[in-house]
């Protein structure tokens, strides 16, 4: 499981940064011979990432409409322990495609992060909290490195060069 | 593991068949359902194609059709046009959608807990076994629904879809 | 009249066991109470458990401030100068002023905190000396990197930060191209210079390295009258 992309959404439902990640190179892949070389994704325009970030925000928002009834009528918060929880009670949480997996979390003050990542095959529960874990450090590095930004205006597209750096630092550094 | 509702698209974009299995809440009809069934089983309460659950299966297929189209555009492979990237699930806290598309553009749709991983196998059988048995098989069951609003209706498949549910 | 003061000293050989329950003030039963000054600073021994900021000492040695309270209040400082400033130059005029002021009162820190080690720099060299260590290290929490004398001309110095605090979470916009927010630092520094009788003007420039992309190095020039005195105090 490899981060490919990382979205973050305001909560007006605009796209404020869109990244694609190289993916890891794997060392052991020569000697396999099942070369399982995930090819990355596909580059869009920049006219489309706003629309599918516009799409996945409405979409977010219906998931939870949908919620059985069954549910609806036992409905138990889920307990949150950790420090910085997903306030994502109903909404769309995880994507599963044969090409790849999109998980969102959303932060109490409504913004949204959304990283894709190659299939899993692991827990698809157990990967979506590893993918929590990671949008939870993108989300401190972006309440560092873009909030703490003065030449950063609120809700607008993320242009520092800082936030980039230990963004990819985080991600592909690791 | 709990399905919450099993749901049906055709190639028109309607739903042509729902249910949904509701647990049982007030005590009256609770012990109706548990009087009429003993089997725990075959105690499913709920709704068939319900009127209510029309505004639900709008819902549910504009998300499909979003996510599908979202998991088109961003995959790798979608210039090459090999094989285009199908949707397989897609979850919230609270449930779990599983989804399985036709060649012919027949959507299956399966809600659940979170526990359920994949259901892919079982909505591949429910369409081969069950609609195809059911529907396709039947000379007096329309296949092409092109009104909105039609409904499978179909004792056998209603049957199918309970018993085979219910197995899970 | 004398009632009152009577009670009090009857009453106040059994209270002297209860400390505790004897306040100074207003005493419905008793009247106003003035309690011995000795008594006072006890009773505000007791209450030492409470301190706030304001009893700390001065010369605490370790006295951090939180980074993000430091970070925002930087931020408004720069926003509310951007705001009042036509092109980059004024802005960074701006912050150069509002750290120029900080710098004396920084300085007078410093000196108080060194305590006995304290003394009146007088050489040029170790008035650079000084900030690039004692200042920075209260400021920063650590050291500057480099000190450097210009090759080129004999008023120019150079202090070097390779990763400023300051600067750690900002990104200076494209078209801000030169910019660089330390302007406050180098306000600071002139500040200080200034206040020892080493007048100098100090700007901020980023000169980017390969993993330092902040790096920031502080270009010192001092007043030509300034180099002669030290050249006749120092060089004959």
């Amino acid at each position: 499981m490899a981060i490919q992309s990382l979205y973050i959404i305001n909560k007006s439902g605009g796209l404020i940064y869109q990244t694609d990640f190289p993916l890891p190179t794997n060392s052991s892949t020569s000697t396999s011979t099942t070369t399982t070389t995930t090819p990355s994704l596909t580059r869009l325009t920049a006219n489309d990432y706003l629309v599918l970030a516009g799409t996945l925000h409405g979409v977010f928002a219906i998931a939870s409409r949908l919620t059985p009834t069954a549910v609806k009528l036992t409905k138990t918060p889920p307990p949150s322990s950790n420090i910085l929880p997903s306030y994502n009670n109903s909404g769309l949480r995880c994507i599963e495609t044969e090409q790849f997996n999109l998980y969102i979390y959303q932060t109490i003050t409504g913004l949204k992060f959304m990283i894709i990542t190659t299939p899993t095959v692991a827990d698809l529960n157990y990967a979506t909290d590893v993918a929590e874990t990671a949008m939870k450090s993108c989300y401190e590095v972006y309440s560092d490195y873009v909030m703490k930004d003065p030449f950063y205006e609120l809700g607008m597209p993320i242009r520092g060069k800082a936030f980039e750096r230990r963004l990819w630092e985080l991600i592909v550094g690791k | 593991m709990t399905i919450y509702s099993f749901w049906v698209f055709d190639r028109h974009c309607n739903c042509i068949y729902n249910r949904e299995w509701t647990q049982v809440v007030n005590p009256s009809s609770s012990t109706s359902a548990s009087a009429s069934s003993n089997t725990p089983t075959a105690s499913l309460t709920g709704s068939i194609n319900s009127k209510d659950n029309e505004d639900t299966a709008k819902l549910l297929f504009g998300t499909i059709f979003s996510l599908r189209n979202i998991s088109n555009k961003l995959s790798p492979s979608s210039t090459t046009m090999t094989s285009a990237n199908s949707l397989k699930s897609f979850a919230t806290t609270n449930y779990r959608a599983h989804y399985y598309e036709t060649a012919s553009g027949l959507k299956f749709v399966a809600m659940s807990d979170l526990n359920v991983k994949d259901l892919q196998k079982e909505l591949r059988f429910v369409y081969e076994r069950i609609y195809v048995d059911c529907v396709v098989r039947n000379p007096l069951c329309p296949v092409d629904f092109k009104h909105q609003g039609k409904k499978i209706t179909n004792g056998s498949f209603i049957h199918g879809i309970d018993r085979f549910f219910g197995t899970l | 009249m004398s009632q009152p003061s009577d009670i009090i000293q009857v009453s106040n050989p059994t209270q002297t066991s209860t400390k505790s329950a004897l306040k100074g003030g207003y005493n419905p039963s008793l009247g106003p109470i003035q309690l011995p000054t000795s008594y006072q600073a006890q009773l505000a021994s007791t209450a030492s458990s409470k301190r706030n900021i304001y009893d700390h000492s001065l010369s605490r040695r370790a006295p951090e401030v939180n980074l993000s309270s430091l970070s925002y209040i930087f931020n408004v400082m720069i926003q509310y100068s951007q705001k009042n400033s036509k092109g980059i130059q004024e802005l960074e005029g701006k912050l150069n002023t509002l750290g120029y002021s900080i710098g004396p009162k920084v300085l007078e820190l410093i000196t108080l905190r060194e305590g006995k080690n304290a003394k009146r720099e007088i050489k040029l060299v170790e008035i650079l000396q000084f900030i690039h260590t004692q200042v920075w290290r209260t400021l920063f929490g650590r050291v500057a990197d480099e000190l450097e004398k210009s090759s080129e001309a004999d008023d120019e110095y150079m202090i070097t930060d390779k990763q400023p605090l300051m600067s750690e979470f900002i990104s200076v916009p494209k078209d801000m191209g030169q910019l660089n927010v330390n302007a406050f630092v180098a306000g600071i520094i002139e500040g200080i210079l200034d206040v020892c009788y080493f007048q100098a003007s100090v700007s901020a420039h980023t000169v980017e390295t390969p993993g330092c992309p902040n790096r920031t190095v502080f270009f010192i020039k001092f007043d030509r009258d300034v180099i002669e005195r030290e050249n006749l105090r120092f060089h004959k």
